[in-house]
Parts: C-alpha cells; structure tokens; sequence
C-alpha cells in the first residue's frame, strides 16, 4: 500500500455475508490502479462472518462491536481513517462496473465545481425476482426523471471530496440509527453549504439485494416515516425529488382529490354504484402514474407494467400511511433522538471504543 | 477458504477440529497469548489495533527487511504484530528475538494469501485491523 492515496474506498457491512464478497471483489477488479485507493470496511457489529470475507480484500477492517448503530455511524468511522483526498462510500451489496471508481476520480478532477459525485442504479439488479425489478426499476425511475436537478448523494455508490464531507458535518449518525435517507440529509447539508453535487444517469451500478413484497412494504414504511417525521416532506420534496417516497406519493394528490369528489357525489345519489367508485378511483390512480408505467412498458415490457400496477398501489398506499404516522410523531414526540443513556454519554464527552454516536 | 487449502489439511486428520480455524495445521509462534481488553473490561478510551503482514509461501524476502518493516510499524503505536506465512519462513527464530512479541502464524505452504488473511484476522485481537503484503509491492500479491 502506498504510503499517499488518491481514494479511500469504504464499505459499511451488517451482516452481509451474501454479498459484501461480490462488492469488494468488484472494487478490487476495477480499472483503478491499486496502489491509487485504499479499501476500508467498516463492520457494524456483524453476527455472521462479514468480518472474514472483508479480511480477504481489504486494507484495514474497523470492527465495531456491542450495539449496531447503524451505516451512518458506520461510514464516518471509516472516514475518520480514510488518508484519500477522496472518498468513495460504497454500500455492501452494491456491485461497481469496472471504470465507475475511474470515471468518478477523473469526473471529480476535471471538474473543480463538482464535490461530490454519485452512480444511479442500472436496470439489471442482481436479484431478478418480480419485486427486485420492481423496485430497482422504481428507484431508478426517480433518478432518471429529477437526477439532474436534486441534491442527492447516493450513499450506495458515491465519491465525495474529504474537505467537502468534513466541513459540512459528515453523516448525521445522531439522527439515523438505521439505513434510511442519511445519504438524501447529507446531499441536501452540501448543497446548502455551497457545495456542486451530480447524480449521474451515465455511471451505473448494480444493487445485489433480494426484494420481497414485505421487504419492500418495510423500506418504504420506514423512509416515509422518517421523511415526514424528521426531514420535512415539502422541504425535501424541493431538494431531493428523486427519493423514491416522492416518487410514490407526488401522484397521490389528484387521486385523494378524486376520492373526495366521489365521497361528496355519493351524498347526492342515493344508491351509488360501489364497483363503480373503485373503478374510479382506481383508474384515477393509474392514470396518474402513467409516466412511471411507460417507463416499465418500455424498459421489461407491458405485461411487467400491468403487473406492476398492484404492487405499486399497496407500496403507494403504505407510503400514505406512514407519512400520516409520521407527521403524528412529529407533532407528539418531535424529532427522534438517540436512548437517554447515548444521550448522557454525548453530553458528558466520554471518550470510549466504539465512540458514542456524535451530535453533529 | 479455498478448496486447495481445504484438502491440505486432509493429512492432519488427528486434529479432531471444532472450528474453522482448528481445521487448519497452523501453529503461531507468539511469545504468548495476551489478553484481550475488550473482552475483560467490554470498553476502552481508545480502539485497539492490529498489523497483519502476510507473507505467500510463492516469494521470498530476506529476514533483514522483514523485521525492517515489522519493527517500523510497531514501533509506531501500540499495535499487535501478526505474521501470517504459508510455509515457514527462514531465520523465523531471529525475526521473533528481534521483534518483540510478534505473533506468527504458520499455514501449509501453497496457502493463498486471502486464506492466510481470513486465517489471521481470526486471531487479531484489534478492533482496527490492518493487512498489509509483508513485500513492498503488495498489490502485485493481493491482487
């Protein structure tokens, strides 16, 4: 290893025996020389042998031990040894092509207005299960139509500069204990510090985890829980339009509207037709996610867009429901914050391994 | 761990192994076993840290610049020295006088260098571990 690198490559790993091999194995199978970059994986607490396969291809492994709090945590103890002016955060399941960490180095270097740099998802995820490509779809979706004009930093595959990430306060691991829109935080603190970021359609990378439906009712229940109970929905809304919440529920207005209608005709016509205001409904919700259907139809093809249709209705419907449960939170409890005994250890500045999570 | 290294291991059937590790020949030649920190107190101010140096068994490296290099990271901080060699390495009895409690660990020759790191990170205390080529152009070894 050479004694000055370019990059720090780091790789968060929870419990990701099924994957985190094929990641690392492709960061050091890329275009970039080795002796350019150095590779960290953080392991946050891990309970199967994450720890072992990271020793086989990493520089130096961070081993956090006692509770798992979470990637955002986990990244900035990795930052907090990367030697790299630049730093490329990479997700455990995430599988880099050859010249993506390349494209990115030369991408940052040419242009000095940029500071950080993410890869959007490609259309081929590495799981191809009917809910995988559903959802890789829909994040991708999202990137494709707002990529160019949001604040996003794509924590899956992103490069930052070490200046940039330091200064604007690394990532808010007081606030995020769990995987969950830390990333769509942090590109919205940059953008606001004056900092240039592009979420390139160009540079892509594939996603190896395995969806289900209950998986992906879980993730959306959680980002939009956090987006309305801590972010603030219309706030992000502006800076982050591709997160796949908005991507859900921008379409949901016209149809609440039409719902209403509906409620109200049916206090002027006795014996109303239930089959009917469903259709009605449900057609109306179609019809508003025309764009994201077409987007299907053409990318795996009209059956796969009909397909869709029902799954994406329940993942909109849940998405609805926890923005409610979220703005409730808020209003009731306020923003969350960590358990009082983290809380007392950050106020007293006890110096300890693993540190206590950091007020930013 | 490699097919290749799993059937080298095919003659030490007398081992009766309970775990990944015991299934592999090794011996570590470590002046002793010290006590892990963490595990008796469960937290401390600062991380502990390791320095694994792996050495193929396919090269050669003189004894001089290995303990060179060894001394010159563990002379930096409070860090455990781990050395992980396929084959035994010549003069490793010098190496160990002259640097102090260095941890070796001794696989089959022709183990690959990944094994000799999953190998040795199994017995790195550290909660920061580091692995390095034990020969200055690591990548052409890592890699």
């Amino acid at each position: 290893m050479a004694q000055s690198v370019t990059l720090s490559v780091i790789v968060t790993a929870c419990d990701s025996v099924s994957t985190l091999a094929s990641a690392l194995r492709a960061i050091r199978t890329s275009s970039l020389p080795r002796d350019a970059y150095e590779l960290i994986v953080v392991d946050d607490a891990s309970s199967d042998a994450s720890v072992f396969i990271a020793s086989r291809y990493a520089d130096t492994v961070v081993k956090l031990t006692g509770e798992r709090c979470g990637p955002a945590y986990a990244r900035n103890r990795g930052a907090e040894l990367a030697r790299g002016q630049l730093i490329a955060f990479i997700d455990s399941d995430v599988v880099v092509r050859k010249d993506t960490l390349s494209t990115m180095v030369a991408t940052l270097a040419d242009r000095p207005d940029l500071n950080a740099i993410s890869a959007s998802h490609d259309e081929t995820p590495g799981s191809t299960n009917f809910v995988s490509l559903y959802w890789n779809l829909l994040l991708r979706f999202g990137e494709e139509r707002h990529g160019a004009h949001c604040a996003q930093f794509a924590s899956g595959c992103g490069m930052i500069r070490r200046e940039a990430f330091l200064s604007s306060g690394m990532f808010d691991e007081w606030r995020f204990a769990t995987g969950c829109l830390e990333s769509a935080e942090l590109g919205v603190r940059l953008r606001h510090t004056g900092n240039g970021l592009l979420l390139s359609r160009d540079l892509k990378v594939s996603y190896l985890t395995r969806w289900n439906m209950s998986k992906v009712c879980r993730e959306v229940w959680r980002r939009s829980r956090i987006l309305a109970r801590s972010l603030g929905y219309v706030r992000m809304s502006s800076a982050v339009p591709s997160e796949v919440v908005f991507t859900l529920t921008r379409s949901l207005s016209p149809v609440l509207a039409l719902l209403a209608t509906l409620t109200l005709a049916a206090a002027f016509f006795p014996a109303p037709s239930v089959l009917l205001k469903t259709g009605l409904v449900f057609g109306g919700l179609l019809l508003t996610n025309v764009p994201l259907m077409r987007f299907y139809a053409e990318t795996r093809g009209l059956g796969f867009a009909i397909a869709v249709a029902p799954l994406h209705s329940l993942a909109q419907a849940v998405s609805m429901i926890a923005l409610c449960t979220g703005w409730v939170l808020r209003g009731i409890l306020g923003d969350p914050s960590p358990d009082a005994t983290t809380q007392a250890y950050a106020e007293l500045g006890l110096e300890m391994w693993p540190p206590v999570r950091r007020r930013r | 761990m490699s097919s290749e290294a799993h059937e080298n291991l095919a003659y030490n059937a007398s081992m009766q192994p309970t775990t990944a590790f015991d299934l592999y020949p090794y011996s570590t030649h470590g002046v002793h076993q010290r006590e892990n920190p963490a595990t008796r107190s469960g937290a401390r101010r600062t991380p502990r840290k390791s320095l694994i140096f792996v050495m193929p068994g396919d090269r050669s490296v003189s004894e001089e610049f290995l303990t060179r290099r060894l001394l010159a990271h563990g002379e930096q901080d409070q860090v455990d020295l781990i050395l992980a060699c396929a084959g035994e390495p010549r003069d490793l009895d010098s190496i160990q006088r002259r640097v102090h409690d260095l941890q070796v660990l001794l696989a089959p020759a022709g183990t690959s260098p990944e094994d000799l790191r999953e190998l040795a990170m199994e017995r790195a205390p550290g909660d920061i571990v580091t692995l390095m080529s034990a020969f200055p152009l690591d990548s052409a070894i890592d890699d």
